[in-house]
């Protein structure tokens, strides 16, 4: 705990301005990026890849800036509207014990799932291909902890679907101070299914 | 499980293997004979030499939809080229899911997704069979409709963006011969020359019969088609198909293959 506080203190005197994102109100986007931080230890999305097309946009090992919170290098941060990843490869947050040799999230055509290779956090299991919304708790002291979802998916009001493969938010003395995504993307439904033309033929089935 | 070949009259020689047609139950079966006309991909050897999902095959090894999941998204799949089925992600390959079913393209519906892979619902028995893929090589769509059938109250009701867009009492498959319960998606839509009871249009499903292994010469597929006798709607008397109204029909032609199909009691 006296190692995360200090550490946010610290980092609290040289914070980095939260990144401003694109602006991309009412337009239909999908997006993707490999680490961020809101609070007392800003990182902008590294690196943020929208796109509103179907056309592709990729950004490929991008190191996260240096700060004392987290670190890890971006494979990969793809976007199209329709379809996003995001590839994180050794992964730490310092503060939490956690560390991780790759995470990452995808999101195709509306549906999306994350995986975590390699995964240390303070001891848990966690299974390579978690669940959707799957919330573990890791205690930091007697002033608070951190609520960690693994695989989070919100559906968004514009109907596009935002996976992050690890959200973290840090509750000291009941306030949120932190939060940290690690792999997250955006995308939207994929084109619409095509009404099917009849093939002519025969089948028998069971009447 | 019973194995029963039931087969039918020349006249009935599609999907009209349709039980008792006078009265519309599954209790005495047509007499006569037809030739079931296989699909070509069925005898056809696949990738690595591995067996094809197809409603004529059937798979061991694979995963089973066993989430009973509340709702499937309506993203569905289609593989550009012959796909490998993996019993997981990375794991080991037991099969492929060739381009086409029954002559038409092949589209699946995605039950969950995990980076890089898509799991999918499969045209294979037994039912409820999974699979999942890589995701190189595919075209994902999405499709707003969804189908329910409760046996129980025999009606299918057809949902778009999920509300209710009509709703019909259907004929469903006796209690000798149920219709099968759980997920499964419309597979093709055939449309067929020859007079049959079950009219020119057949709509085939994932899945197929849970106590005939096989029935007029086919491999028991559960199918949507109507029926000229309309006193039967309403009733449990089909072999496991679901006998639908003419406007009930009408309206599932216009759902994409893929579309995910309820049955529930």
């Amino acid at each position: 705990m006296k190692t995360l506080t200090a550490v946010l203190a610290a980092a609290a005197l040289t914070a980095m301005p939260v990144a401003a994102h694109a602006k991309t109100k009412r337009m239909l986007y999908g997006s993707a990026y490999g680490l961020s931080a809101e609070g007392l230890i800003a990182v902008a999305p590294t690196p943020w890849v929208v796109s509103t097309t179907e056309d592709t946009v990729t950004k490929s090992l991008v190191t996260v800036p240096a700060n004392p919170l987290l670190r890890g290098t971006v494979n990969n941060a793809t976007a199209s509207l329709a379809r996003a990843s995001a590839s994180v490869v050794d992964v730490a947050v310092i503060a939490l014990g956690l560390q991780a040799s790759a995470i990452k999230a995808s999101c195709d055509g509306g549906v999306g799932g994350a995986s975590l290779a390699d995964v240390r956090l303070g001891g848990q299991q966690i299974p390579l291909y978690p669940p959707v919304n799957f919330a573990l708790n890791v205690p930091l002291g007697s002033l608070g902890g951190a609520e960690v979802t693994l695989n989070r998916q919100v559906r968004n009001r514009d109907g596009s679907l935002t996976v992050t493969a690890v959200h973290v938010n840090v509750v000291l003395a009941g306030a949120t101070t932190q939060s940290i995504d690690i792999a997250k993307v955006t995308c939207f439904r994929a084109q619409a299914a095509p009404a099917p033309d009849f093939v002519p033929g025969t089948l028998p089935v069971t009447g | 499980m019973r194995s029963t070949v039931l087969l039918c009259t020349a006249a009935l020689a599609v999907s009209g293997c349709a039980g008792n047609t006078a009265t519309g139950t599954a209790s005495s079966p047509p007499p006569a004979q037809t030739e079931a006309i296989p699909d070509p991909a069925a005898r056809r050897s696949s990738l690595n030499g591995l067996p094809e999902s197809t409603t004529f095959t059937k798979l061991n090894g694979l995963p089973t939809d066993s989430k009973q999941y509340k709702s499937l998204t309506g993203t569905v799949v289609r593989p550009l080229r012959a796909k490998a089925l993996h019993t997981r992600p990375e794991g080991p390959t037991v099969a492929v899911l060739p381009t086409t079913q029954l002559g038409g393209p092949t589209w699946v519906p995605v039950l969950e997704t995990v980076p890089g892979w898509q799991r999918v619902l499969l045209p294979s028995k037994p039912n409820h069979s999974t699979a999942w893929l890589s995701d190189e090589g595919l075209e994902t769509a999405h499709t707003p409709y969804a189908v329910r059938v409760r046996t129980g109250k025999r009606r299918l009701t057809l949902y778009k963006s999920g509300e209710p867009v009509g709703t019909w009492p259907v004929a469903v498959g006796a209690d000798g011969t149920p219709t099968p319960p759980g997920w499964t998606f419309v597979l093709a839509s055939m449309s067929q020359k020859a007079p049959s009871r079950t009219g020119p249009v057949v709509l085939p499903v994932g899945a197929h019969s849970a106590t005939l292994d096989t029935f007029g010469g086919g491999p028991g597929t559960v199918a949507f088609h109507g029926w000229p006798d309309q006193k039967v709607f309403g009733k449990a008397a089909s072999h496991g198909c679901v006998r639908v109204p003419e406007a009930a029909l009408k309206a599932l032609t216009l759902v994409p293959l893929g579309s995910p199909v309820l049955i529930t009691s």
